[in-house]
């Protein structure tokens, strides 16, 4: 029997029974090559894209991106493989960018408010301008607040700043000011050091979630992959939340919230009584600590009892850190804590005791780049110094406060009452893309470029272990599709300060001609000149140059003991419900600054699969025996507030604790972000560490209530069915060494054991029935 | 690199390295054009999503673990998919891709019943992006009206790209110089793309050496992927750190 498609069709459509007919009648297979084109709707399309190097601008670590541009359009981002921070790694949210560049709800106008309960409307550019100009006069005492940053940014904000005697403080929501300080003691530097990841054999990680959000996670990822491949190495991590790091290591420790230092100091005891380093490091660690305070306090036996984690666990990590290349990280909530920088030290000065300073695969210390017009810093301002601040707002001292890049109203706890300040400062001009509540106080709107139409030169955080200026180029004109009206901050300031610079792009420009005089031929751009230099710089993305290092000074550490190690947490409510630690966490949205970005509200949380609302993590043994479920919906209380969410159990989350994340809940917003959640940041307490005065976020105690009500959890988790399988299907887990194939017969005997357990349980259970 | 009508395109994923950042996730919505999926779609179980991340959980706190596999379309040589659709919408290839054909599908769904993987879509709703968002739609690929199945194409507008170039180029394609959009934003090269016909490519020798981790989902069907697994590794598979807390101050 023979075919045509016409007569084929023709047939099939006639007949219910097409599909057999099909099946059965086997057309030529010349036929269905001709038939069926290989040129798909995708072979038809051809249109030239360009790709142009530059910086990712959402984050602070100033990773060089690839951004690819068609008909004027942006339409992808990919990691820049040149760029030595990310090494053409990307993080999964560099694309959520594009979204808010092309956002439905992007501010196109000015707006003002022309008394402090009036409400915003739109004014003209030239009408704003000149309230801007009376509002930054040389008689105002100026406050300018922004994100934290080493950029060309940073610099023209210090120097507004300073031309009106004013002052410049930057804000990050779950701030890590403990982290540079701890940094700065140990390595007298205030560049966070380069983990040397990839190289390393054994990585033991505190509170850190290096894997997903922490400093650098494009960099990090692609060190992972090193990590994982040829000799393999191990991870160990140290938090009480159960992050993607977590998720990802080889070992996982949850000691009780606060207690890492103690971990760190068992880890050092094992080490010194079982003598697994050199003598020299291990006078070099105990140099300054009271005698016989780590020999004799931090058994890990007692350890156990006092931190819940096992002594087992405990000398598994020392033993693998003594070994090979080996590094320690600290951060995150391990430096959130009232005695945040005790923990964030102790972990980070067994860097010293295992010998890793310097070496590959350890921590490399990063130079510190003096470089004209780029400023600011990395280190965002300490809680205490916000307290501060705030009280002179609240007080009424100041007359201007130029707010960019940081949403303050959203991210700071209800105990500071930021909007109760900003309602006291008679003038406060935001700069932005989208609404959000900081702009939603502001009595001036300024609609702002995306970084995609702007130019910039930032230092990354941290960088690669040697000199490296990101360079950020617009890949996208201004006035187009979607950007009308949109003002640039750096011009805008330089327009009210002509003293500071001709433009933004002058600026960016000189940053990199200083690079071109200064590196007498070396580095990734060597050129004739300038002109060319920067040319080159434009095709890499920046200009680095790895002569540019830091020699390892002769370390000496200080007594971790004389800071406070004070672990206190925020006083709850009893009456109201169950006490619980609460652990914030920060996912793909961000402090919330992607959360008008579809792409990023869909994506789903990697633990729970959760997206688009706010959920809380509880142990699901503990959920049980409270009566919560999935979906139930819970109140969390606590001296800064409430919020509701949506419980999620699952085995991961350490009893006594729950997980929240950060992102939604803004009061005002875009259409994709608005009435959307909570905001676990409001309700976090105002605690500060004593000895830094940095904000410890992680010392929230909150009273959990069910509110009776349970609401569908949106997750992907359960879109796909899951069939019943053997263990190890489908993720295979084998031992170092271990075949496919030996691990899959493995599991299978395993299995049909538990099978013929059942069975035999079974027919015993039938067979008592039976007597019965 | 062989001739193309002998290639053969595959994909390995290694699990060691994926850590479930879902990158890849978004990189391929964003380079197919897959419709937005709001908080409704995740409520009803309607996500779309050509790769999605599966994670998988082992043991009790303290002593818990949590497994992560991405799973996409695995162009299976024996594809059960095939067969069933009666207008040939949706075929194999010359190079070893399960092909869509999207002007050709009727929505009888019949290919994604007989998919065990489960890594077809269908589009019960017409997609639609505010005016604004339509900018960042790709041109290279088609968006896929209501009615119509959908699934992972390996990013085949890339692998015409990638092969039209080096044809005019005049030149072999290198092994590496097509990435699908999942690879590309893999940052920790869990992903690796190439022609399992070449035995000089990356992804043919991962998927071909004997004594290793690889294995395929769901063998017992006989389907024959192009997709590989490189089994994760557990260095304390066989210790016993298991030792309960004894206490846990809160």
């Amino acid at each position: 029997m023979k075919l045509n498609r016409r007569e084929f069709l023709s047939l099939s459509g006639k007949s219910a029974a097409g599909a057999v007919i099909f099946a059965a009648c086997s057309i030529p297979e010349k036929e269905l090559i001709v038939q069926s084109p290989v040129d798909m709707p995708e072979d038809l399309v051809r249109g030239i894209d360009t790709w142009y190097a530059t910086s990712w601008n959402e984050g602070a670590s100033g990773d060089g991106i690839l951004v690819r541009v068609l008909e004027g359009r942006v339409k992808k981002i990919k990691g820049n493989p040149d760029h030595p921070v990310n090494r053409g790694a990307a993080r999964s949210n560099y694309d959520s960018a594009i979204q808010l560049h092309y956002n439905p709800d992007r501010l196109h106008d000015h707006k003002i408010r022309r008394s402090k309960k009036g409400i915003l409307s739109n004014i003209s550019k030239n009408d704003a301008n000149k309230l801007i100009s009376e509002a930054t006069s040389k008689d105002k005492k100026i406050v300018v607040v922004t994100n934290p940053t080493r950029s060309t940014e940073g610099w023209v904000s210090e120097k507004f700043a300073e031309s009106r005697g004013g002052r410049y403080l930057t804000y990050e929501a779950l701030e890590e000011s403990n982290l540079y300080e701890a940094i700065y003691d140990i390595f007298e530097t205030n560049e966070i050091p380069h983990f040397d990841i990839g190289n390393a054999d054994n990585v033991l990680s505190f509170g850190a979630d290096w894997i997903e959000n922490w400093i650098s996670p494009a960099g990090y990822g692609d060190a992972f992959g090193k990590l994982r491949s040829g000799n393999r190495g191990f991870i160990a991590h140290v938090e009480p939340r159960f992050s993607l790091t977590a998720a990802s290591s080889d070992l996982w420790v949850s000691p009780t919230p606060g207690k890492e230092a103690e971990i760190a100091l068992s880890i050092a005891n094992i080490i010194i009584k079982e003598k697994l380093v050199p003598d020299s490091q291990i006078k070099d660690f105990l140099n300054k600590f009271p005698e016989g305070k780590v020999e004799f306090g931090y058994d890990p036996n007692d350890v156990e009892t006092r931190t819940g984690v096992s002594a087992k666990k405990i000398h598994e990590i020392a033993h693998r850190i003594s070994k090979g290349n080996s590094i320690v990280i600290a951060g995150g909530s391990t430096s959130a804590y009232t005695n945040g920088k005790f923990n964030t030290y102790v972990a980070f000065s067994l860097n010293v005791l295992i010998g890793s300073i310097g070496k590959k695969g350890g921590v490399i210390l990063n130079p510190e780049i003096k470089s004209d017009y780029i400023g600011g810093d990395a280190k965002p301002s300490s809680l205490k110094e916000w307290q501060e601040e705030l009280a002179q707002w609240r007080a009424g001292y100041v007359d201007t406060v130029i707010i960019k890049g940081v949403d303050l109203a959203y991210s700071m706890p209800n105990s500071l009452d930021v909007r109760g300040a900003l309602a006291n400062v008679e003038n406060v001009i935001s700069f932005g893309n989208i609404m959000n509540e900081t702009l939603d106080a502001s009595d001036i709107i300024i609609p702002e470029t995306t970084f995609f139409e702007e130019w910039g030169s930032e230092i990354p955080n941290p960088l690669p272990g040697y000199k490296t200026i990101s360079l950020q180029q617009p890949v996208v004109v201004k006035e187009g599709p979607g950007a009308s009206g949109a003002v640039s901050y750096v011009d805008k300031l330089i327009d009210l300060e002509p003293s500071i610079g001709s433009s933004n792009k002058s600026l960016v420009k000189k940053v990199f001609e200083n690079e071109y005089t200064n590196s007498e031929n070396t580095g990734s751009v060597i050129a004739k000149n300038k002109t060319s230099f920067m040319n080159g710089v434009q095709q890499r993305g920046g200009f680095w140059n790895i002569n540019e290092i830091k020699d390892p000074k002769n370390i000496r550490l200080k007594n971790p003991f004389d800071y406070s190690d004070v672990n206190s947490f925020s006083e709850t409510d009893s009456s109201y419900g169950e006490e619980f630690h609460l652990i914030p966490f920060t996912t793909t949205l961000m402090d919330g600054k992607l959360s008008n970005s579809p792409w990023a509200q869909q994506s789903a949380d990697g633990i729970t699969s959760a997206a688009w609302q706010t959920w809380v993590e509880i142990n699901s043994n503990q959920a049980k025996e409270l009566g919560i479920k999935e979906g139930d919906i819970i109140f969390l209380k606590s001296d800064s507030g409430e919020i509701k969410c949506l419980a999620y159990p699952h085995p991961a989350v350490q009893p006594g604790t729950l997980c929240v994340p950060t992102g939604q809940g803004t009061l005002k917003g875009g259409r994709y972000s608005s009435d959307r959640g909570s905001n676990v940041l409001k309700i976090l307490s105002g605690k500060s560490d004593e000895e830094s005065g940095a904000f410890a976020w992680a010392s929230t105690k909150v009273s959990l209530k069910r509110a009776g009500g349970n609401e569908k959890f949106p997750k992907f988790e359960g879109n796909v069915e899951a069939f019943p399988a053997e263990p190890g299907v489908p993720v295979l887990v084998v031992a170092p060494g271990q075949t496919a194939h030996e691990a899959e017969e493995e599991n299978h005997h395993k299995y049909q054991e538990i099978l013929n357990f059942r069975k035999h349980h079974d027919e015993e259970h039938n067979d008592e029935e039976h007597n019965d | 690199m062989v001739t193309e009508d002998k290639r053969s395109w595959g994909m390995v994923i290694d699990t060691d390295k994926c850590n479930g950042c879902s990158g890849c996730v978004t990189a391929c919505q964003v380079e197919n054009n897959i419709p937005l999926n709001d908080q409704n779609k995740f409520e009803r179980g309607r996500v779309m999503s050509w790769i999605r991340i599966e994670r998988y959980w082992e043991g009790e706190f303290p002593d818990v673990k949590a497994r992560f596999i991405p799973i996409l379309c695995q162009h299976c040589a024996n594809a059960p998919c095939e067969p069933v659709c009666p207008v040939y919408a949706t075929y194999h290839n010359d190079e070893g891709l399960n092909i869509q054909v999207y002007n050709r599908c009727v929505g009888t769904r019949y290919c994604a019943n007989g998919c065990p993987y489960i890594v077809r879509f269908f589009n019960y709703w017409e997609p639609a992006w505010p005016e604004d968002l339509r900018n960042h739609l790709n041109p290279d690929v088609t968006i896929r009206s209501r009615g119509i199945m959908e699934k992972c194409s390996f990013c085949i507008q890339r692998i015409k790209r990638g092969s039209r170039k080096a044809k005019e180029e005049n030149r072999e394609l290198q092994d590496g110089e097509i990435k699908p959009a999942c690879q590309e934003a893999c940052s920790t090269n869990a992903i690796v793309f190439g022609d399992l016909n070449d035995p000089n490519s990356e992804v043919s020798k991962l998927s071909k050496s004997e004594s290793d981790r690889k294995y395929t989902l769901m063998p017992q069907l006989n389907t024959d992927p192009n997709v590989v697994y490189l089994a994760t590794i557990d260095p304390l598979k066989y210790k016993d750190l298991g030792e309960k807390a004894k206490s846990n101050e809160h």
